[in-house]
């Protein structure tokens, strides 16, 4: 069964000189992705937002430093699918080469929009412009069709596989 | 029984058919015409490799009906021939043949001028083909990507082993091949080894075998596109190993094109596998040891064999019984519509032959396609069984195919080239016959690739597959020089493929949606594209919604601008030096219009750029030039060396506009911060909660009307929104799209960049040279204004007015006399000011720029302007300043 669901998660985006970002631990339960030499995002529980927010501007060093934090968390749409055939959807939705390895971190397109890829065992969150969250959900759903996806409730963010 | 539909006639279908053997089998032969004599054609090769036997199937032209299974039900039809194709009025055309020679379009369709759009369009149509398939419902097929270690191309005895091979040795792979694997080989040994090898490769973990499934190409990355039936498959893997066998060797001579000609393989597969009867009487040409068993195969079907042609070193395998002739040659197939005899050129001189069918195994031609493509790039492949050494043993190419998976491939042996043609169809798809060749020789094209472009030999649906070994021969005959008959560059696609695979997966354009998308369409809004966002054009009456924001309050989506938040060490010297204009002077929190000039000093885009006070910077961009802002500005950053941070959050935060007269009274409705003129100043910004709602308010004015534009966390957009709607429902609030805000705007004189705005459009041209600070040291597009300093304007932008009640409309031309000298870019009626207001370009004339024009828009109104200074509304910016 593939189970297709929107997850909530909080995204921190740390613009910081690359020494910097290096000293950021990743949250509880949550993922710390580099997108940029100057650049990580902090995935974690959107519940932990602020939280996530004050530790990032204490570790980069802003707003008075040079570093600086952003809330991205509306940003980004997140749609995940779960199941063991998780590899074999991407397969149908990206050009990325997934790593074996888990936790894997990837950016590239996304059928066709600008996006992000977390895999975390058997399920592999996508992560897409807000603006193109339908785009997303509707070709999963479309290129699936012969793995008979189900919709799911949305989910809270918690990466499983351990982190970074 | 099932059955095929073909031209009306139910065909019968038995388990295992193909398209060409069922209908084989109900006594057609002729199975199409050729595309520019409309010679009669039958089943040749048998393998997919010639053109002969394409048909029409379910509205797919060209479709290879030897390797295309039969399925029930199927409308299968011959593309060429009037009134059909067993009956061909224009098959006189192989009788007029001499006023036909090859390249005649180019020696008498080129006078007089019109000629040849005239005839193009008959020549088409008798070209038959087919007809590409409009309306014709789309099978919609997705992409598939793959990361194998190994693609191996061909599911043959080699490919299937080298598949295992690499397996073995823990690799990845993806095998693909054009037909179902084993369907074009006849009962026998290697049919059975070769089911043995694909079964092993079915139950493979490792493994992945796409069947019915054409190697496009070989691209860069390595990347190699298969065309399968449920998808196209994207493959890039970390190596290629090209396994596609090799096609039988065409063979030349007079009449070789008759239905009743058969390639060996094609024969055998006839006989063998789809238990067809050939004819009555067959002439057999070997030239190879391979031959011999299609004589077999010819003789297990019952047809008696009138002769065998056979070289002396043969001669002694030949099994007994039937007349063999040693040494002897074809000459010509006799016939009109199919074959009736063979002339032999023997050691006792001409003799003819009474036969109705000709088989021929003259040896084999590596397909070698792919691999040329490949080379041709910076890819290299391994080969693997006959693409590698053609007409090898089983044994021996699979031995090869496992030599190459596990990572030795074999060396590819140079094919030997045929005798040179001396008569006959050279290249069956484009109908290039020996003396065409010949002629275009003398004509000057002297070499492969020549002989190519002038009579498209080689460039036909088999892609030389049977032809490029004999033009090449051709040349080599009558030059030394080895790089005039050279293999001729092999180009994607190697084999036919559909358009609608060549777009797999790109059916789908991006739709970048609002927060507010799904409440615009529930309050009706007409939907428009605008650059990669869909934006509510209007919500119904436009000129209500233009007074909402002239009269009481409106609100508008503008979520769509890119909005970006800089900060960082530099932030103020790298804006500096950025913008046209003043940014170290900004008082914290105020904004200022900006220009985005590029190197050349052209405007290409602008908005506002704003202080945060100790958060750095605000810039707002235009919704086209949102996307791709982000690269310009951090390749800016980079090139300057500059530490800055740059937040692109055009899609984190949405953005409202609140306008008209009785903006700040719907916000005071909905916040406790004070939102009054000395708060919030005109172009001042500050961070004010509506409706609950964190936003950063902006004081602007593009619509020249008092207005907040409300910018906050998308999540919250559809709250504010509503909370918006329902407090300014006494006020009489009403949303507008963007054709209010167009007309808006255009009062103000405000351009557009885009639309009022071309590419070379620099800031005195668009008469905004206040936006831009020469005296500053440094910025983007600053040594390009220089430049232009130096240059009059050939044209500007002017405002204009048309008095009477009729605008003319965007794009309409504007004269001076009889002499064009602009176009307007943006036009409207005012309601405000109950005339027409414009926007265009005009052109420097001997006496300056124009004043009065005359606008023609293609209605047949004549309107005459003038020009007027802008803004055309509130002069002195009174309301926008309230």
């Amino acid at each position: 069964m593939l189970k297709v669901f929107s997850t909530e998660a909080a995204i921190i985006a740390c613009h910081a000189e690359p020494a910097a970002l290096g000293r950021l631990a990743a949250p509880d339960g949550g993922f710390v992705a580099r997108i940029a030499p100057d650049e990580v995002w902090l995935i974690g529980r959107r519940t932990a937002r602020a939280e996530l927010v004050r530790r990032a501007e204490e570790e980069v060093g802003a707003p008075a430093g040079d570093g600086f934090v952003a809330d991205q968390t509306d940003g980004w749409a997140i749609w995940s699918v779960g199941g063991a055939l998780v590899r074999e959807v991407l397969g149908r939705l990206t050009i990325i080469e997934i790593p074996a390895a888990a936790p894997a971190f990837v950016q590239g397109a996304i059928s066709g929009a600008p996006g992000k890829i977390l895999v975390d065992g058997d399920v592999a969150h996508l992560m897409v412009p807000s603006p193109l969250g339908h785009h997303l959900r509707d070709r999963i759903v479309a290129v699936c069709g012969d793995l008979e996806p189900a919709l799911d409730e949305p989910r809270a963010f918690v990466l499983s596989v351990g982190a970074r | 029984m099932t059955s095929i539909d073909f031209e009306g006639r139910e065909i019968p279908i038995e388990p295992g058919d193909t398209i060409a053997a069922a209908v084989y089998r109900s006594g057609v032969r002729i199975f199409s015409r050729s595309f520019k004599y409309h010679r009669a054609r039958g089943v040749y090769c048998g393998t997919g490799d010639c053109p002969n036997c394409s048909m029409t199937v379910d509205g797919d032209p060209a479709v290879r009906t030897c390797v295309t299974p039969a399925v029930a039900g199927q409308k299968v039809e011959r593309s060429t021939g009037w009134p059909s194709a067993g009956f061909d009025v224009f098959g006189t055309l192989w009788w007029l043949r001499a006023f036909l020679p090859v390249g005649f379009y180019y020696k008498s369709l080129h006078q007089p001028a019109g000629l040849w759009s005239v005839a193009e369009g008959y020549i088409r149509k008798l070209a038959g083909l087919g007809d590409v398939p409009i309306g014709h419902p789309p099978g919609n097929p997705e992409r598939r990507y793959h990361h194998p270690d190994v693609c191996v191309i061909g599911g043959g005895i080699a490919g299937l082993a080298a598949a295992l091979a690499a397996a073995a040795g823990g690799a990845q792979v993806v095998v693909c091949d054009e037909g179902g694997v084993g369907a074009k080989l006849p009962p026998g040994p290697l049919a059975s080894r070769v089911a043995a090898l694909r079964d092993l490769v079915r139950v493979s973990p490792r493994v992945l075998l796409i069947e019915h499934a054409t190697a496009v190409g070989i691209y860069e990355g390595p990347l190699v596109p298969i065309a399968g039936p449920d998808a196209l498959h994207l493959v890039l893997p970390k190596k290629v190993i090209v396994a596609t066998g090799a096609s039988e060797r065409h063979g030349v001579f007079k009449g070789n094109d008759l239905p009743g000609v058969w390639l060996a393989r094609g024969a055998a597969l006839a006989v063998g596998r789809d238990r067809l009867t050939l004819g009555r009487s067959a002439v057999v040409a070997i030239d190879t040891e391979a031959g011999l068993e299609s004589l077999e195969a010819s003789r297990g079907a019952d047809v008696p064999v009138a002769a065998v042609l056979v070289p002396a070193a043969l001669a002694p395998r030949v099994p007994g019984g039937a007349p063999v002739i040693v040494g002897g040659r074809l000459v010509e197939a006799l016939g009109r519509r199919r074959v009736r005899g063979a002339v032999i050129d023997g050691p006792a001189g001409h003799q003819r032959i009474a036969c109705d069918t000709i088989v021929l195994a003259l040896g084999f031609v590596p397909r070698d396609n792919l691999v040329r493509q490949a080379n041709a790039g910076p890819v290299e492949v391994s080969v693997a069984g006959d693409v590698a050494k053609p007409g090898e043993s089983f044994a021996a190419a699979e031995a090869s195919g496992r030599s190459a998976g596990e990572g030795n491939p074999p060396a590819m042996e140079p094919a030997p080239l045929p005798a040179a043609p001396r008569n006959g169809f050279v290249c069956l798809c484009e109908d290039v016959t020996a003396a065409d060749l010949d002629l275009a020789w003398h004509e000057g094209y002297q070499g492969t690739e020549l002989l190519k472009r002038y009579s498209t030999v080689t460039m036909g649906p088999c892609q030389g597959a049977m032809c490029h070994g004999h033009l090449r021969s051709f040349v080599a005959e009558r030059s030394p020089v080895p790089m005039l008959s050279g293999a001729t560059t092999s180009r994607p696609p190697a084999r036919p493929v559909r358009l609608e695979d060549v777009a797999a997966g790109a059916r789908y354009p991006l739709e970048w949606h609002t927060a507010l998308h799904d409440r615009h369409l529930e309050m009706g809004a007409v939907m428009e594209w605008a650059g990669i966002w869909k934006r509510a054009e209007r919500y119904g009456d436009v000129l209500e919604e233009y007074r909402a924001v002239r009269e009481r309050v409106s609100i508008m989506d503008v979520s769509t601008l890119g909005k970006y938040q800089i900060a960082g060490r530099d932030a103020t010297a790298f804006l500096e030096r950025l913008y046209p204009c003043r940014v170290a002077d900004l008082k914290p929190w105020r904004s200022r219009y900006a220009l985005l000039l590029n190197e050349a000093g052209y405007v290409f885009d602008d908005g506002l750029v704003g202080s945060l006070g100790g958060e750095g910077y605000y810039c707002t961009f235009t919704s086209s030039g949102a996307d791709a802002m982000e690269s310009w500005l951090r390749d800016w950053a980079e090139s300057w060396g500059h530490s800055v941070r740059i937040v692109n959050q055009t899609s984190t935060l949405s953005a409202i506009n609140v306008a008209g007269p009785r903006a700040r009274d719907l916000l005071a409705k909905l916040t406790r911060d004070p939102v009054n003129a000395r708060s919030i100043p005109y172009s001042g910004m500050s961070r004010i909660t509506v409706a609950d709602v964190p936003c950063l308010a902006l004081r602007v004015g593009f619509v020249g009307e008092l207005s907040f534009e409300l910018h906050h966390p998308r999540l919250e957009s559809v709250r504010l929104w509503d909370a918006l709607l329902t407090a300014g429902a006494e006020l009489g609030i009403k949303p507008h799209g963007l054709e209010a805000l167009r007309l808006l705007r255009l009062e103000k004189g405000h351009i557009i960049v885009g639309q009022d705005t071309d590419f070379d459009s620099s800031p005195a041209k668009l008469g905004l040279e206040w936006a831009v600070k020469m005296d500053k040291p440094d910025f983007v597009g600053r040594p390009g204004l220089l430049r232009l300093a130096s240059i009059p304007p050939n044209r500007v932008l002017r405002a204009f007015t048309f008095p009477g009640k009729e605008a003319p409309l965007d794009g309409a031309q504007l004269l001076a006399g009889d002499e064009r000298v602009g176009f307007l870019t943006s036009s409207r009626f005012s309601p405000a000011l109950g005339h027409g207001v414009a926007l265009g370009f005009v052109y420097r004339t001997p006496n300056g720029f124009p004043t009065n024009v005359l606008a023609v828009d293609g209605t047949g109104r004549l309107l005459m302007g003038s020009v007027a200074p802008t803004p055309f509304y509130d002069r002195e910016g009174v309301r926008l300043r309230a």
